[in-house]
C-alpha cells in the first residue's frame, strides 16, 4: 500500500512507546507517511507534552512505566478546551475483553495490534483523518457562529452571508418545514387587526375589521394564516 | 553468570533458525528502507540485558508486578522480529506473574534466557545479511 506523503495530509502525532525498537519502527513509518511525530518513552512524558502542546492523534502503547496507555487517554480526554484527539492504543496479543472495556471507557478510539505494519497503521490513520474532519465540522457548528444582530444572517468562512436555514442545511444536511408558532400567530393576527382598523379609519368605514379579510389582502399574510390554521408545512 | 546476548552462531544452526520470524524481518527491511537491520539488532542487544536484569531483580525481591512488566516488555521487543517461541515464554511468565504465581513465573526465567540467546544469534546472522 502506498503511504500518503502529501503535506496537506500530514497529521500531528504524539507517540508513547517504551520499547525502543517498536518506537523507532513506528516513528520511521509515520515519518515516511509524511506526518509530524513527537515520540516519548512513557505515558507521563507524552502527557506532559500533550498538556503543553496537544496533538490531533496519539498512538500509545498499553503497558508503560510511569503512566499506561488508558490513563494517558483519560487525561487527554479530560483536558479542557482541546480539539478532539484521535487516540489509538497499541495492543499486544492476549488482550482480554476486560482490557478492551477499560480502554474503551477511557476514551480510546481504535486499537492496533503488535507487531505493527505500515498497512495497518495507514488504515487507522485514514479513519482518524475522516473522524477528525467530522469533528472539525461539528466544532464549526458548535463554536461561536458570527450572526448579524439585525437580519440573523450568518457569515461563512468566505465572508459570504447566508440565512440561518441555508447555513444549517449546508452544514448538517437538515431540511426545514415552515409553519408558524402560536405566539407568532397571535402577533400576526394582532398586527393584521391593527392594520385593518387603521385602514378602516382612513376610509371612514364603521364596520369592525376581521382578521381574515385583512390578511387576505396581503399574499404573505394570507399564506401565514393559512398555514397556521391548517398546520400546513411545505 | 550475568546474561550476555553476545552469544553468536554463524551461520545459524537449525536450532537457532526457528527462533525468529524471517518473514517479519524481511517486512522490517521493507518498511524501514533507510535503516539497516543491524541498527535495530543493536538496539535489541542494548535493550534486552536491562530487561533480563529487571526480571532477575523482580524474582529476587518477589515483585510480581515488576516481573509482569519486564516479561511484557521483552515480549513486545521480541515481537518486532517475529520471535514466537520467546514471546510464548514471556506470555506464560506474564500471565503467571499477573496471577501472583511467582513460582510459576520464575520457572520460565531459565528458558527465557536460553531462548533469548537463540534469538540474538539469529538476529546477528540477519544483521550480517543472512537469511533463512
Amino acid at each position: 500500500m502506498e503511504p500518503e506523503r502529501a503535506s496537506d495530509n500530514s497529521l500531528d502525532i504524539i507517540v508513547a512507546e517504551d520499547d525502543t525498537i517498536t518506537r523507532t519502527r513506528l516513528v520511521s513509518m509515520l515519518e515516511r507517511m509524511g506526518h509530524q511525530v513527537r515520540a516519548f518513552t512513557n505515558g507521563r512524558q507524552a502527557w506532559d507534552e500533550f498538556s503543553a502542546i496537544p496533538a490531533r492523534v496519539v498512538i500509545s502503547d498499553w503497558l508503560m512505566p510511569e503512566m499506561d496507555g488508558p490513563e494517558l487517554c483519560a487525561k487527554v480526554r479530560a483536558r479542557a478546551r482541546t480539539d478532539y484527539t484521535y487516540f489509538i492504543l497499541v495492543t499486544a496479543t492476549q488482550t482480554t475483553d476486560a482490557d478492551y472495556e477499560t480502554a474503551s471507557q477511557a476514551g480510546t478510539d481504535d486499537f492496533l495490534s503488535k507487531p505493527l505494519t505500515s498497512a495497518s497503521l495507514w488504515r487507522r490513520l485514514r479513519v482518524a483523518k475522516r473522524i477528525l474532519g467530522f469533528t472539525k465540522e461539528i466544532g464549526q457548528l458548535k463554536d461561536l457562529i458570527p450572526i448579524c444582530a439585525y437580519c440573523r444572517q450568518i457569515r461563512e468562512d468566505d465572508n459570504f452571508w447566508s440565512n440561518i436555514e441555508q447555513y444549517i442545511q449546508v452544514h448538517t444536511g437538515s431540511r426545514f418545514s415552515h409553519g408558524i408558532c402560536p405566539q407568532c400567530y397571535e402577533k400576526v393576527v394582532r398586527d393584521f387587526d391593527k392594520a385593518a382598523q387603521a385602514k378602516a379609519a382612513t376610509t371612514g368605514s364603521a364596520k369592525t375589521p376581521q382578521a381574515a379579510p385583512a390578511a387576505a389582502e396581503s399574499p404573505v399574510g394570507e399564506e401565514l394564516v393559512s398555514q397556521a390554521s391548517h398546520g400546513c408545512n411545505h | 553468570m550475568p546474561f550476555s546476548p553476545q552469544t553468536t552462531a554463524f551461520p545459524p544452526t537449525a536450532r537457532v533458525d526457528s527462533a525468529v520470524g524471517w518473514a517479519e524481518i524481511e517486512q522490517l527491511q521493507i518498511e524501514m528502507p533507510g535503516m539497516e537491520i543491524g541498527t535495530l539488532v543493536d538496539l535489541f542487544k542494548e535493550e534486552t540485558p536491562g530487561l533480563i536484569a529487571q526480571m532477575t531483580a523482580a524474582i529476587t525481591t518477589g515483585n510480581a508486578d515488576g516481573l509482569r512488566r519486564a516479561a511484557h516488555a521483552l515480549k513486545g521487543c521480541c515481537a518486532n522480529f517475529g520471535a514466537r517461541p520467546i514471546e510464548a515464554l514471556c506470555q506464560t511468565m506474564e500471565t503467571a506473574a499477573r496471577a501472583g504465581d511467582m513460582q510459576g513465573a520464575s520457572e520460565r526465567f531459565g528458558p527465557i534466557c536460553e531462548e533469548l540467546r537463540r534469538v540474538t544469534a539469529a538476529l546477528e546472522w540477519a544483521s550480517h545479511g543472512g537469511k533463512r
